[in-house]
């Protein structure tokens, strides 16, 4: 039985440190393309899905074998936390196996070590081990602690650049560690995970991209529900509020291709502003409000309300005619979740023109008084031609859809 | 009320913090290590080999 990988990790990982040593000092040298899809699942939830485009240099290849050809490839760094519906995939969607986190934990120390001795030779293993078992096994909430003892520990010995840097990513996260068979080509290796959003939200996005510095070639892009277009998509530095990059508007689609500069330090993430398509439901929906406030607006201004109450002609046409329109725009099954919360104010409008024009037909189905009929319909014409008004305006400024560009 | 921004909503002036005025989907990757250098294999060995020879020296002291 092949001995992997608890058997061999233990011999291998020192030679597999010195090859993360070399790769991840110089990511854009290997890693050629990044490239991130975000599908937007719900108002709640997105799905982002990452292709790693790389290809290791022949020089390391031997020093992050594992065993039989195997190699070990350090992808991306996790964050400690848990993760949904994670899947990593190869070229042709076979699973790939990956180093468990305790197991990514021996290369990871043996790392440390690397980095510490490039750092300083006056390091004393005694003084050191607690730290780097601390730094690797520290949760969530012990960020503080562990970077105060980092900080203490440079004091003594001096500038530790790499290893501080090291030690903080790995204390707030682990190596993501692919078990390779073929690395003497390029490969492309995919993974992708759920996501919930930290509050629902209708329009606004912001969806945090550490990874855009981790190769030659970053490529994002959005997968957008039917019946919504992304207004604007931006990648952006939101310390600095700097625009990185800027996709197209009004798209379904929207794509960004961004090289990084290999040292920025900055908090990048993309801004996403969605918006409903004006065809799908505001125009329908703003034409329908127009015809209930022309209905309503027309005989209280020219007719003799008073006369018709009692009358149920026209009551009755009001009330299935307005219930039938009204229906057939707001009681849609097998609609995005986010399209749903998107269109919700808008169909409030929708509700108050129709619930106007259905209380006004009432006040002459139930013989209403002159007052109460002319008081009625006064003020279910004003709202109604309000929410028309309000509907129209969105409509106008909403995004086409594509066949109307 | 939240509506009613929303109707009468304008374009911010400035990027910068927009991240908080977002529904904001964190990634499960975390930024990768700001290196100050580039790192050789050589290198990366000599220090592996120092490390774990005074790994070793400490190990049998403590014996």
């Amino acid at each position: 039985m092949q001995p992997w990988p608890g058997e061999v990790l233990d011999e291998r990982s020192g030679e597999i440190a010195v090859g993360f040593a070399a790769l991840l000092t110089r990511q854009a040298a290997w890693r050629h393309r990044r490239v991130e899809t975000i599908t937007v699942l719900s108002h709640e939830r997105v799905r982002r899905h990452v292709s790693v485009d790389f290809t290791v240099p022949e020089a390391h290849r031997a020093e992050i074998e594992l065993s039989d050809g195997q190699c070990v490839v350090p992808l991306a760094y996790l964050g400690k936390r848990l993760l949904v519906n994670f899947d990593l995939f190869m070229e042709d969607e076979a699973a790939v196996p990956l180093l468990r986190s305790d197991e990514a934990q021996s290369i990871a120390r043996e790392l440390l070590y690397v980095m510490l001795d490039i750092d300083t030779e006056d390091a004393i293993e005694e003084d050191i081990g607690p730290l780097i078992e601390w730094i690797l096994a520290a949760g969530p909430g012990e960020e503080d602690a562990v970077d105060a003892a980092v900080e203490e520990l440079e004091g003594v010995l001096g500038p530790l650049p790499g290893f501080v840097a090291l030690a903080s990513q790995l204390t707030r996260g682990f190596l993501l560690c692919a078990v390779v068979s073929d690395v003497s080509r390029r490969r492309v290796l995919k993974f992708e995970y759920d996501q919930p959003l930290g509050r629902p939200s209708r329009t606004a996005h912001f969806y945090d991209t550490p990874g855009c510095t981790q190769a030659a070639s970053y490529h994002v892009e959005v997968k957008v529900p039917e019946e919504l277009r992304a207004r604007t998509t931006e990648l952006l530095d939101d310390l600095s509020g700097a625009v990185l990059a800027r996709g197209p508007r009004d798209t379904d689609r929207p794509a960004i291709h961004y090289v990084a500069e290999p040292d920025v330090s900055a908090s990048p993430g993309l801004s996403v502003i969605y918006a409903p398509e004006r065809s799908r439901f505001l125009i329908p929906a703003a034409l329908v409000a127009w015809v209930i406030a022309l209905g309503l607006t027309l005989p209280w201004l020219f007719a003799d309300l008073p006369s018709l109450s009692g009358a149920p002609s026209p009551a009755i046409t009001i009330l299935l005619s307005s219930s039938a329109i009204f229906s057939g725009l707001v009681l849609r099954s097998g609609e995005h979740p986010l399209v749903r919360v998107m269109l919700a104010p808008y169909r409030l409008f929708l509700l108050a023109a129709t619930v106007a024009a259905v209380v006004a037909g009432g006040t002459l189905a139930f013989h209403g008084s002159a007052t109460v009929v002319n008081w009625t319909w006064g003020l279910g014409a004003l709202v109604a031609v309000l929410s028309a008004g309000i509907l129209t305006f969105e409509a106008a400024r909403a995004p086409a859809t594509a066949e109307d560009i | 009320m939240g509506s009613l921004r929303h109707f009468f909503r304008r374009p911010p002036k400035s990027r910068k913090g927009i991240r908080e005025q977002s529904a904001v989907v964190g990634s499960a990757e975390i930024a990768g290590p700001a290196f100050p250098r580039p790192v050789s294999g050589e290198e990366a060995r000599a220090a592996l080999e120092r490390s774990r020879a005074r790994r070793a020296a400490a190990n049998g002291g403590a014996a």
